[in-house]
């Protein structure tokens, strides 16, 4: 099965399908050889689901060279490994968990902290603001493929509601992060 | 965001890669003296990894969604099949029920018999147990016959059975017809009464045989 192009036509299928395929297997591994509790094991397992998605759509990963399993299992041992090495969970809340373990190792705490209040910028935004940018940032879609699955009435409508949507989300981010720097 | 819509398409092309050497070098010198598009830029890199993360983090909601959906799921066959081998159980109670009244209930045309005549009729032994005198019943007799005298048939079948087998006592005999017809058992009860062994009770065994 080629799974890169389920992933990127009907991604949510294609991830409750790996998901199931790789879950059990996975979890008893870290467990068993890095010392994972059930939790942490469940959470490196989904991150590491997160981040072979993440992949996909970035363009990272075009092929595999091996079967999806052995892909997945490669990302989580690098994941456990970071584990072992920072215990860098303690998570609170699933921003914390997404920014701690996606974002490179090379950010600070400040860029951390932005990114996060960025998350719950778009989600304080919501619908449709939120998925039309994120079509178009994230999943790259051009304003004629954006126009088409939001239902909008051509291309310069949806290229006008974007850049409106991003004036909403800058300002909401911009009072987010002027909030928590008095507090 | 200070900047104009075109400088933020501008942001946008660059960031995705997509400006060719020559613009992608001109912004650069623009945003090392333009703080307002730098910082611009700077809150459209952070937003822009925002999104990134929150597309991601909407996935991770899925998955713990899909977690919980695996471990309520059992739950509700448990409750499914609870439910189930509780109606089972309770429809084998009704039809054991059900089966035992049927089975225990005196037939309809001996009724007056066993509630008015028992005591007259049908019991044909005798208990005396004083200082002065003494009945020359068994202990297993006893136990026997004062079962069946308070028509605890149930009880009394197998001991009287155990009389009749072991010692050939025709009265437990006669007694266990009698048990036999009051639990509802009518074919094995008249199948007793009517053996040549009780031909010294034929006025009792009549009152089933001829009824």
């Amino acid at each position: 099965m080629d799974w890169i192009l389920k992933v990127k036509t009907n991604e949510n299928e294609a991830l409750k399908e790996i998901y199931g395929l790789c879950r059990q297997d996975c979890l008893v591994w870290l467990q068993r050889d890095f010392g994972c509790s059930e939790d942490d094991a469940l959470d490196i397992f989904q991150m590491s689901v997160l981040i072979l998605y993440d992949n996909v759509i970035k363009g990272k990963l075009t092929t595999l060279s091996s079967n999806i399993k052995t892909y997945l299992f490669g990302i989580a041992k690098n994941k456990a490994l970071e584990y072992l090495r920072d215990k860098r969970k303690n998570a609170s809340d699933d921003i914390t968990l997404v920014v701690n373990y996606v974002v490179q190792e090379s950010q600070d705490d400040t860029v951390d902290h932005q990114i996060s209040a960025a998350i719950v910028s778009l989600d304080k935004l919501g619908d449709p603001c939120k998925s039309v940018l994120q079509l178009y940032y994230y999943h790259d879609m051009s304003m004629e493929e954006i126009t088409e699955k939001m239902g909008y009435k051509n291309a310069d409508t949806t290229k006008n509601q974007k850049y409106k949507c991003l004036k909403r989300l800058q300002s909401i981010y911009s009072e987010h992060i002027l909030k928590s720097t008095q507090d | 965001m200070k900047s104009s819509q075109d400088d933020i398409d501008l942001l946008n092309s660059y960031l995705k890669g997509r400006l060719g050497s020559a613009d992608a070098a001109a912004l650069q010198e623009r945003l090392s003296i333009d703080s307002e598009l730098y910082a611009d830029f700077q809150d459209l890199k952070n937003i822009q990894e925002g999104i990134r993360l929150s597309v991601l983090k909407d996935k991770l909601e899925m998955m713990k969604k899909w977690e919980n959906e695996a471990i309520t799921k059992p739950k509700k066959n448990w409750g499914k099949w609870s439910l189930f081998t509780f109606l089972i159980i309770l429809l084998g109670y009704f039809l054991y029920s059900i089966a035992l009244k049927s089975k225990q209930e005196v037939p309809e045309e001996y009724k007056t018999l066993y509630a008015s005549d028992f005591d007259k009729s049908l019991i044909l032994h005798s208990t005396k147990r004083s200082i002065n005198q003494v009945d020359t019943l068994s202990g297993a007799q006893r136990r026997a016959y004062e079962m069946y005298s308070i028509q605890l048939f149930d009880d009394a079948i197998p001991l009287l059975n155990e009389l009749w087998v072991g010692q050939k006592d025709t009265l437990a005999l006669f007694y266990l017809g009698v048990s036999h017809i009051g639990v509802g058992d009518k074919k094995q009860g008249l199948e007793i009464l009517q053996k040549p062994e009780l031909i010294k009770y034929s006025e009792q065994t009549n009152l089933f045989i001829n009824h």
